[in-house]
């Protein structure tokens, strides 16, 4: 058992000592706040400056905060020009043995994943070994100029932050299905709803590729509202919109836009009805390759 | 006036020879009136023995002090030893008096930077606290006054890695690991002297060259940059002398071409000796994992009955959405079940490993997976109860399409990407460890995080994706009190008692609440 527990247990038994210990550590706390002096910062300061000592990085109207707060060393984007000069300068002398991507080669090291290359910030620790060699482990030196190896250090350096930012990555094409049993499975499925007003003709005009897909699996909490109905134990009824429901409460806009909550108990009852619902159902079901069909099927409703 | 200040000299002095201190065998010790470690205690059952506030007396609970941290929600468990609380979010730790949440001190630290998702927690030994930055420190601070001790660098900060964990200590091992952003790197875990704050061991995730598990992987390069990082504090068997815990996703994340085998030790559940920072045993629940599944989900060790015989058992329910039961001294494989909906597995292999199916590897043209990222559960610490025999854990329900961007025959960092289409419902279910069936699944809507607190007044406290705090009856799920705090619970509800009153703690976006019933 921890001291604690023994201190505790000393106390219960004695009741009248039990009091007189709890108005010292009262009298404790109240002297204690007088001989020293707490920190005061208000949580708004401490929003200010988040990251006071955050390295600056060189280009730093290009990255915002967010960003490095997660990667304190990511590369800044650099100019595309540097990078394409740099690129063909990688092609011609290095991708030989550091591979086409610099993701390493047969003779060379992957690059990306470089201790060094990562601790780089604008060449200063890449440009000596490019100039001089790893002779030990069969680098030549380069002669390249200093507008080289800048160059050099710019295509590294955005090959380095593309790899590492997640969300800039893009996808493939996603038509890759049959848009004929695309449709089949659309006028099984979806026509029943998505007929008259509800068709999706010019979809492909306004959303390609994964994004097209990514909304037709998923359409999103605004593109349409539920409907819900309370029944309170009165038997009145109320609908509307609904805000919000969890365990305990519900609440929605009727339809003259008056907002209305209940607490919920046994009595009351709850009904949803959810447009949405079909698309979720459609989740549990789909394979693969229907979904590539019906992309590749809407992708030509242009 | 004299009287008075000799009277207050004598108080301030019984508490200068009584401050907090936590002797490391006192960790061995059932879980109590405090809350010493991140789990309560080396089990990781967070299954409390106090009984004062229970299924009758519930709804009496009374709100006692508040503590508002500020923005950061609060993900870390808080300690609490000799009536003192320590709590943490990234790059701030506060101690607090246990009785009226009053600040004792505040400690910040000057941030270089690293992934601020969140912070698990603090250690304690002796007078000293342990905690690490998400710029990849272990800083002890002395735990009377905040004061920094000393600092010391876990992980190269360029190279991506960040640092959330809460340290666990085993006797003079302060055990932490850094977390992989997104650079491909290899995971590890580290011992450190709690004293001096010097590297004891260092155990890498992938094994080295010519060890075994080394031919799970194609050739040095991916095996050297196979990733593995131990995000969440472990458990121990002081027995048995392990600690177990669980290791991350392998490297690339999500493009498996460059590195095809089964990546040990990527998705494990490990089995380490403290002292020599030597393997003892481990498990795959994935192997050559493409989702970023991982396997860090805490590993619970309970003693029960299984098929006639009393046995040292370990639980998990793995991100991956199986439930996993091994016996821990020898990690063998008892039990693996489904207990969230996922579609990547074609089934289970003779070890009780899920069968990965190709066509649910991340495709370029996507591939419609169950779970999404976010897994079956994550991180959320889950309980276990002795006394119903069931294993409480925080369900999500998730669908995305994992994409392949990457490929070529040697990806980078990611190499693809998944979209979620369906996030949540979320629900806390009870797993009946014998089965692994779902005894009772109680829905919290879109969106719960928080964690789980069993205690022996036969309650399991857990939130919802509302801001309620809920107090649910362990054997039915049914809900026996709620609160609604406004903002959700993300970390693990915690209790303590001081002056023979049961507290329970805890936290809803960035402010702690502590409960109590009325006093006579």
């Amino acid at each position: 058992m921890f001291k604690e527990n023994r201190f505790l247990s000393n106390l219960h038994a004695s009741s009248a000592k039990t009091k007189a210990l709890r108005l010292a550590d009262v009298i404790l706390c109240g002297l204690l706040a007088m001989l020293i002096s707490w920190p005061t910062r208000t949580a708004a300061q401490e929003k200010k400056e988040p990251n006071a000592t955050a390295p600056e990085p060189a280009n730093a109207g290009a990255i915002d905060e967010s960003l490095r707060n997660i990667y304190p060393n990511l590369p800044p984007d650099q100019d595309p020009a540097a990078v394409a000069r740099g690129k063909d300068l990688y092609g011609g002398n290095c991708a030989f043995c550091h591979g086409k991507e610099a993701t390493g080669g047969n003779s060379g090291p992957d690059l990306l994943r470089s201790v060094l290359v990562n601790h780089d910030e604008k060449g200063e620790l890449i440009g000596p070994v490019i100039r001089q060699g790893r002779t030990s482990k069969g680098m030549p030196g380069f002669n390249l100029g200093d507008s080289q190896i800048s160059d050099l250090v710019a295509f590294l350096h955005q090959r380095n932050r593309d790899a590492r930012l997640r969300f800039t990555y893009k996808v493939p094409s996603v038509a890759v299905g049959d848009s004929v049993a695309g449709k089949a499975y659309f006028d099984s499925h979806c026509a029943a709803c998505h007929a008259g007003s509800h068709g999706l003709a010019g979809i492909a005009s306004k959303y390609q590729g994964d994004e097209l897909q990514q909304r037709w699996l998923d359409p999103g909490r605004h593109s349409a509202d539920v409907t819900v109905t309370v029944t309170l134990f009165t038997g009145e009824k109320c609908s509307g919109k609904l805000k919000h429901l969890d365990e305990f409460s519900v609440s929605l806009y009727d339809p003259q836009g008056n907002y209305r909550s209940f607490t919920l108990n046994s009595k009351a009852k709850v009904e949803i009805q959810d447009p949405l619902d079909g698309h979720r159902k459609l989740l549990e079901q789909l394979s693969d390759p229907e979904m590539h069909d019906v992309t590749t099927f809407l992708g030509t409703l242009k | 006036m004299r009287t008075l200040f000799l009277l207050l000299f004598a108080v301030l002095s019984s508490q200068t020879a009584t401050a907090q201190n936590l002797d490391p065998r006192d960790l061995l010790n059932p879980l109590g009136s405090s809350w010493p470690t991140y789990n309560g205690d080396y089990s990781g059952r967070r299954f409390s023995q106090l009984s004062q506030i229970t299924a009758a007396n519930v709804r009496n609970l009374g709100l006692i002090w508040t503590f508002d941290s500020g923005n950061d929600p609060i993900k870390a468990t808080p300690l609490v030893v000799e009536g003192v609380i320590y709590i943490s979010v990234p790059d701030k730790a506060w101690a607090l008096d246990g009785r009226t949440g009053r600040l004792l001190w505040h400690w910040e630290n000057k941030s270089r930077g690293g992934t601020h998702i969140g912070h698990r927690g603090i250690a304690m030994f002796g007078k000293w606290l342990f905690l690490v930055t998400p710029d990849n420190y272990l800083v002890s601070l002395d735990a009377a006054t905040g004061k920094e001790r000393w600092r010391t660098e876990i992980a190269d900060l360029k190279l991506d890695f960040f640092s959330t964990v809460a340290p666990v200590i085993i006797r003079n091992h302060v055990l932490v690991s850094p977390s992989i952003e997104s650079t491909d790197n290899r995971g590890y875990l580290d011992s450190y002297d709690p004293e001096t704050g010097k590297l004891q061991w260092r155990w890498y995730a992938t094994p080295d060259a010519g060890e075994r598990g080394a031919e799970t992987w194609p050739n040095d390069e991916a095996r050297s940059h196979g990733g593995g990082a131990a995000w969440v504090p472990g458990t121990y068997d002081p027995e048995l002398n392990l600690y177990y815990f669980g290791t991350a996703n392998p490297q690339p994340v999500m493009a498996g071409q460059g590195r095809l085998g089964d990546n040990l030790w990527t998705d494990c559940i490990i089995a380490l000796n403290p002292d020599s920072g030597k393997i003892a045993w481990f498990y795959q629940t994935t192997p050559h994992d493409t989702h970023d599944w991982d396997s860090a989900e805490t590993p619970i060790l309970f003693d029960a009955e299984f098929d006639g015989s009393i046995r040292k058992l370990l639980a998990q329910a793995n991100r991956n959405g199986y439930f996993f039961v091994l016996d821990r001294t020898t990690g063998e494989h008892i039990l693996t079940a489904p207990f969230a909906p996922n579609n990547w597995a074609k089934g289970l292999d003779a070890q009780g490993r899920p069968i990965r199916d190709p066509k649910k590897d991340p495709q370029p043209a996507g591939a419609l997976v169950m779970p999404s990222e976010e897994g079956g559960t994550n991180w959320f610490p889950p309980s276990l109860d002795p006394e119903t025999g069931y294993f409480y854990v925080r369900v999500t329900r998730s669908v995305a399409v994992y994409y392949l961007t990457d490929t070529s025959s040697k990806p980078e960092a990611w190499g693809g990407l998944d979209k979620t289409v369906q996030r949540g419902p979320s629900s806390i279910a009870a797993i009946d460890y014998k089965t692994g069936r779902v005894v009772w699944d109680h829905p919290t809507g879109v969106d719960a995080v928080s964690g789980l607190l069993a205690t022996a007044g036969r309650l399991v406290f857990g939130g919802d994706g509302s801001g309620n705090a809920l107090a649910l009856d362990p054997l039915t799920g049914r809900t026996i009190w709620h609160v609604n705090l406004n903002e959700r619970m993300f970390n693990g509800p915690i209790t303590y008692e001081l002056d023979g009153r049961q507290y329970l703690l805890l936290a809803a976006g960035g402010k702690l609440y502590a409960f109590a019933l009325p006093e006579h």
